[in-house]
């Protein structure tokens, strides 16, 4: 790595009159952000964690000795036994003219026989049933990861933004334009977009989680989650 | 909070665990049961089955 490029005075985002116009960092205030490195896996005080254990074994979260802070999801040995976290708060609301962002990068045990959510719904029991969605998703029966849109009205589907393969790391992201535009990337390439789209109309939660597609443990791996939006 | 869903003698049981506080939501037939009390209990509107008389 070469050498830093030096603004010793900092660097300003805020226009020089405004309150933070002599801070010398990016405003901060301009973006709602949740970003988590998972140092330490989704705690049940900050999230509401379902988890399904029919089978033998537990679903849980747990910190992975891996390097870049993971957390590793272990499901029970039946099929539908897993885990979903979903943030307590509903704070995210998709709106016209507020750009919003997600990126994740994740690893799933199986890529067929699994079902698998990331990014943002309303809270649910099922999250995988919310009311509302924003958000990844692969189902069992298909490696095809694709991003889905659910306003209570109208539900869609984008191409396939990724084949998963087993135990195999992906970054998938999404930019939605604020204009009902939705560009999808993986591995920080563009692969497909979603146009026309009608945002869900309420606030959501920061939500994720895997369920087996089959019998057998499964260990699904997620590095970071970056979910983001324009104030 | 975290919401567990298990195998009960008769069909799943859910318990929950909320800092200190565990407990058990209820036992029953259904996974759909089991989703709506969670939904219920996360709204603040679980009641636990009324009981049966025993029989006389």
């Amino acid at each position: 790595m070469s050498s830093p490029t030096r603004f010793p005075s900092g660097v300003a985002t805020a226009v020089p009159t405004a309150s933070l116009g002599m801070l010398g960092m990016p405003d901060p205030s301009k973006f709602h952000v949740f970003w988590d490195d998972f140092n330490s896996p989704p705690l049940s005080t900050e999230y509401t964690l379902s988890a399904t254990s029919v089978g033998a074994g537990t679903s849980a979260f747990s910190a992975a000795d891996a390097d870049g802070g993971v957390a590793r999801i272990t499901t029970a040995a039946n099929e539908n036994d897993g885990i979903f976290a979903e943030l307590i708060g509903e704070g995210f609301l998709m709106e016209a003219g507020k750009k919003a962002w997600i990126k994740c990068r994740f690893q799933v045990g199986d890529a067929i026989e699994s079902d698998m959510i990331i990014g943002l719904h309303s809270t649910s029991a099922t999250p995988q049933a919310a009311t509302m969605r924003f958000l990844f998703e692969t189902v069992d029966g298909a490696a095809a990861m694709y991003f889905n849109v659910d306003d209570n009205t109208t539900d869609v589907d984008s191409d396939t933004v990724v084949t998963l393969v087993d135990d195999t790391y992906v970054t998938v992201g999404a930019y939605y334009d604020g204009k009902g535009n939705i560009d999808l990337f993986l591995n920080d390439a563009k692969v497909t977009s979603m146009t026309g789209v009608s945002v869900p109309g309420a606030e959501m939660a920061v939500g994720f989680g895997y369920l087996n597609g089959a019998a057998g443990a499964e260990t699904t791996d997620i590095d970071y989650l970056l979910v983001a939006k324009e104030r | 909070m975290r919401y567990d869903i298990t195998k009960a003698k008769e069909g799943f049981q859910v318990d929950f665990e909320d800092g200190d506080a565990h407990g058990k939501l209820l036992v029953a037939k259904t996974m759909k049961e089991c989703h709506e009390a969670i939904e219920k209990h996360k709204a603040g509107e679980w009641k636990p089955p009324r009981k049966k008389e025993p029989a006389k």
